[in-house]
C-alpha cells in the first residue's frame, strides 16, 4: 500500500435504484484491502457530501451509468480522489468499459471471476498514485513556504547578506545589502553581477578576497567604505565558504554590517568614561588651580601697596630734583631726610627687597594655572579618533601632570623615561588610557593606605621594545587578585566600592591598546601591588603591507578559522 | 607687633602672607615664621613666642592636626587657625580638639583669611597684655 498502516478512507456509490445494496463481493474486496473505512452513498450528491466531509482516498462506484460517473468527476474537481467503476454485468462490452473512462473513471473493472483481484488491484494502484500526488503538493508547498520564510528571513536581517562567488562576483544581496551598498532598496537586483571589490577594492587581495577563493572562514574583518567625499562608512566583514552539491567550493556567503552606529556606542562610552575619569581627579584640579590662584591673589595687595610707595617717594624725589636745579641746598637737605624718613616708614627696603621674589613666585604661578588648564583642555577634547604621529613620553607626561593633581599628598610619583622614536597614534585615547592605569594605581593604594602604609609609590616607565615602544605603570597597592586576573578587561567588572568605579576603565584601555595593534597585560607584583604592561607598535596597528591602502582600509582586526 | 607661624609644603604661598602681613602690620610689622616640616614647626614653637599658627591641612607626610596638636602642646595660648583646599579632608572630632580660633579656612578669600590671621594675633596679644589693647 502507498502508505502502511495509513486507514484507506472509500466512499463507495451504488446506484440510486432503492433496490440494490452494492454487491457483497464489490464490498468485501474492498473490505479485505486492510485497514479500510467504507462508508456507503447512494447517488452522486451524497457522494460529493461525504467528500466534503472526509477526505477521501478512492470512490468506488458499484454499477454506475457513465452519466454518473462524470457528474461526479465535475463536482469533485480537479483534487477529487480517484474514481473507480465496477461495470454493471459479467461481459459487459469493450464499449461500456470505454464510456465509463471517458466520463472520468480511472478504471473500470468487471464483477467477474476476476473482479476481486482486478478490483483489489485497480483500488490499490489508485490509492498509491493518489497518494503520491497529494504528497507531492504538499511537499511542493512546504518547499514554496520555506522558500519564502528564507527569502522573508534574509530580506528583514539588518545584516547586509550578499552570495558572492570565488572571485567576488554578487549572485545574490538582501535588502540590507542593497541599502548599505547601493544606498536604495531597488538596487538590490541591480548588485548582482558586480563584484564586491567596486566598494572594497583593498579586500580582493585581502582577508576576504583570500578566504573565498581558499574556502577559509573568516570574522571581525573591519574595514572602510570610502564613498569619495562623503565620510566613510566603517564596515565589517565576515565570510563563509559555499560549496555545491558536488562539494565543490563555488564562492561564499558574507555579512556585511554597518558599523558607523556601533562605533558611535563605542566612543560614547569611551568620552563618559573620560568624563568620570575627569569626574575623579576634579578635586584635584580644583586645588591645583586653586593654590596658584591664592598665592598671585595674596601677593597683588603687597605689590599694588609697594607700588603705591614707589609713587608717593617718588613724587617728593621730584622735589627734590628741583631743589638741586634751583641750588636750594638747605631744601635739599630737608628734602633728602624727608624721603629717608618716609622710605622707612613706608618700609620700602623691605617691601622692594621682597617683591621680586612676589612677582616671580606670582608668574610661577600663573604658569602653573597654564600647564594644568592645557593639559586639561587636551585630555578633555572630544577624541575624533584621529590618528598621528606623537611621542609616547608627552601623552604620559602631560597626564601624570593632571593626575598629580589627585595623588601628591598620598603618593610619590616616580618617572623614567627613555627618548623614544615617534608613534603613530590617537594621543588622546593613549593619555585616557594612562589616566585610567594612574586613577586605578591611586585608588588602589588609598585602599592599601586606609589599612597600613603612610605613602604609596607609583612609577612610569617607557622604553623602546620589540620593534614598538612599551609603556609600565607599576603601583604598591592592593594589587590583583589572582582569581580577578582573567576578569580585569571585562566591560563592568569592578573590585571597587560603590561609586568609585563601574568597571568600564580597563575595557576601554583594553580596546584602545587593541584598537592601535598592541597589548596590554597585568601582573601582580611580588611585594604587593600590581604593574600594567603596555606595548605598541610603531605604525599604531597598521602593517607595512597596508600602508598603500591606508587611505582605503581602516583598522582591520580578523580572525581566520583554518 | 606679634608673630605667626605659618606651615605649608609650598613655599610660595607663605611667603605671599608673610608679605602681605607684613605690608598690613606695617609701621610695626608682626613677624611671621615659615616651616615645611614637623622639625621646623618644633624648632619655631620651642625657641620663639608665636601668637599664631596657620597651617595647610594636607602636608604630605603629616598633617596640620599633626602641626596644632604639636601647637597646643607648646604654646597652648597661641590662637591656632587650619586653611584647606579640601574641607570635606578634615575629620570633624579632630577639628574638636584642635580648640581651632575660628573654623577651617579655604584659599579662596585670602584678604579674609589674613584679616582673621591679624585678629587672632590681637586676641592674642589681648590676652598677653591685658591692659595694653591697640588696635591693628
Amino acid at each position: 500500500m502507498a502508505e502502511a498502516g495509513a486507514v484507506i478512507r472509500i466512499g463507495l456509490m451504488t446506484p440510486s435504484d432503492g433496490v440494490r445494496a452494492p454487491r457483497p463481493s464489490v464490498l468485501e474486496t474492498l473490505q479485505r484491502l486492510g485497514a479500510v473505512e467504507i462508508d456507503l452513498v447512494s447517488d452522486v450528491a451524497a457522494c460529493c457530501a461525504l467528500a466534503t466531509r472526509i477526505p477521501l482516498d478512492l470512490v468506488v462506484t458499484d454499477a454506475a451509468a457513465p452519466a454518473d460517473i462524470a457528474s461526479l468527476s465535475d463536482l469533485l474537481g480537479e483534487d477529487a480522489p480517484p474514481l473507480l467503476a465496477v461495470l454493471p454485468e459479467v461481459g459487459a462490452s469493450g464499449a461500456e468499459r470505454a464510456a465509463l473512462l471517458r466520463a472520468g473513471a480511472y478504471e473500470a473493472v468487471e464483477a467477474g471471476p476476476e473482479l476481486e483481484r482486478d478490483l483489489r488491484d485497480a483500488a490499490r494502484d489508485g490509492v498509491r498514485d493518489f497518494r503520491r500526488g497529494r504528497d507531492f503538493v504538499a511537499a511542493t508547498q512546504r518547499v514554496r513556504a520555506l522558500e519564502r520564510y528564507h527569502e522573508n528571513f534574509l530580506e528583514s536581517l539588518n545584516i547586509a547578506l550578499l552570495e558572492v562567488d570565488v572571485d567576488g562576483v554578487i549572485r545574490h544581496a538582501n535588502l540590507t545589502a542593497g541599502v548599505i551598498l547601493g544606498g536604495r532598496e531597488e538596487s538590490v537586483a541591480a548588485l548582482a553581477g558586480r563584484r564586491l571589490w567596486e566598494w572594497f577594492p583593498e579586500q580582493e587581495d585581502g582577508t576576504t578576497g583570500a578566504c573565498l577563493r581558499s574556502g577559509q572562514k573568516c570574522q571581525g574583518v573591519e574595514t572602510e567604505w570610502v564613498r569619495g567625499e562623503a565620510p566613510p562608512v566603517p564596515v565589517g566583514l565576515a565570510c563563509a565558504p559555499l560549496h555545491d552539491e558536488h562539494e565543490q567550493l563555488i564562492g561564499g556567503v558574507l555579512t556585511l554590517q554597518d558599523l558607523t552606529e556601533q562605533r558611535q556606542f563605542q566612543e560614547r562610552t569611551r568620552q563618559t568614561e573620560k568624563l568620570a575619569s575627569l569626574g575623579k581627579i576634579v578635586g584635584g584640579v580644583a586645588h591645583e588651580i586653586r593654590n596658584p590662584m591664592a598665592i598671585i591673589s595674596t601677593n597683588l595687595s603687597p605689590i599694588r601697596d609697594g607700588l603705591e610707595a614707589v609713587r608717593e617717594v617718588w613724587s617728593e624725589v621730584g622735589a627734590l630734583r628741583a631743589a638741586i636745579g634751583a641750588e636750594e641746598w638747605t631744601l635739599v637737605a630737608t628734602l633728602a631726610e624727608q624721603i629717608g624718613d618716609q622710605a622707612a616708614a613706608l618700609d620700602l627696603d623691605f617691601v622692594l627687597g621682597d617683591l621680586p621674589a612676589a612677582v616671580a613666585d606670582s608668574t610661577e604661578a600663573a604658569e602653573r594655572v597654564r600647564h594644568i588648564v592645557n593639559d586639561l583642555s587636551d585630555f578633555g577634547q572630544r577624541d575624533t579618533g584621529h590618528h598621528d604621529w606623537a611621542d609616547l613620553n608627552d601623552c604620559v607626561e602631560s597626564t601624570a601632570n593632571i593626575a598629580r593633581t589627585l595623588m601628591k599628598h598620598s603618593v610619590d610619583l616616580e618617572k623614567d623615561y627613555a627618548t623614544l622614536p615617534p608613534l603613530r597614534c590617537s594621543s588622546l585615547q593613549l593619555k585616557q588610557v594612562v589616566m585610567n592605569l594612574l586613577i586605578n594605581a591611586y585608588q588602589s593604594i588609598e585602599q592599601r593606605r586606609a589599612k597600613d602604609a603612610p605613602r604609596g609609590r607609583v612609577v612610569l616607565r617607557t622604553r623602546e621594545a620589540g620593534g614598538g615602544v612599551e609603556f609600565e605603570i607599576e603601583d604598591d597597592g592592593m594589587g590583583i587578585a589572582e582569581e580577578n586576573l582573567k576578569y580585569i578587561f571585562d566591560p563592568y567588572f569592578t573590585t571597587k566600592e560603590g561609586g568609585e568605579g563601574v568597571g568600564l576603565g580597563l575595557a576601554i584601555s583594553h580596546k584602545i591598546v587593541h584598537g592601535h595593534g598592541g597589548w596590554i597585560q597585568p601582573e601582580s607584583n611580588a611585594g604587593g601591588g600590581a604593574t600594567f604592561r603596555i606595548w605598541l607598535p610603531l605604525d599604531g596597528g597598521r602593517g607595512e603591507a597596508k600602508t598603500a591602502n591606508e587611505s582605503a582600509s581602516g583598522d582591520e582586526r580578523v580572525s581566520v578559522d583554518r | 607687633m606679634g608673630a605667626v607661624l605659618i606651615v605649608d609644603d609650598e613655599p610660595a604661598l607663605p611667603r605671599a602672607l608673610a608679605l602681605s602681613i607684613r605690608v598690613r602690620t606695617r609701621p610695626d610689622p608682626c613677624k611671621v615664621h615659615k616651616s615645611d616640616s614637623m622639625e621646623g614647626v618644633e624648632a619655631v614653637l620651642r625657641s620663639e613666642p608665636v601668637d599664631v599658627v596657620l597651617t595647610d591641612y594636607r602636608l604630605g607626610s603629616f598633617n596640620g592636626g599633626d602641626v596644632l596638636r604639636l601647637a597646643k602642646a607648646c604654646q597652648p595660648q597661641a590662637r591656632r587657625l587650619i586653611y584647606t583646599g579640601f574641607p570635606g579632608d578634615i575629620p570633624p572630632e579632630s577639628l574638636e580638639a584642635l580648640e581651632l580660633f575660628r573654623p577651617p579656612l579655604t584659599k579662596d578669600d585670602m584678604d579674609g583669611l589674613i584679616d582673621v590671621v591679624l585678629e587672632a594675633v590681637e586676641a592674642t596679644d589681648l590676652q598677653r597684655h591685658p591692659g595694653d589693647a591697640t588696635s591693628l
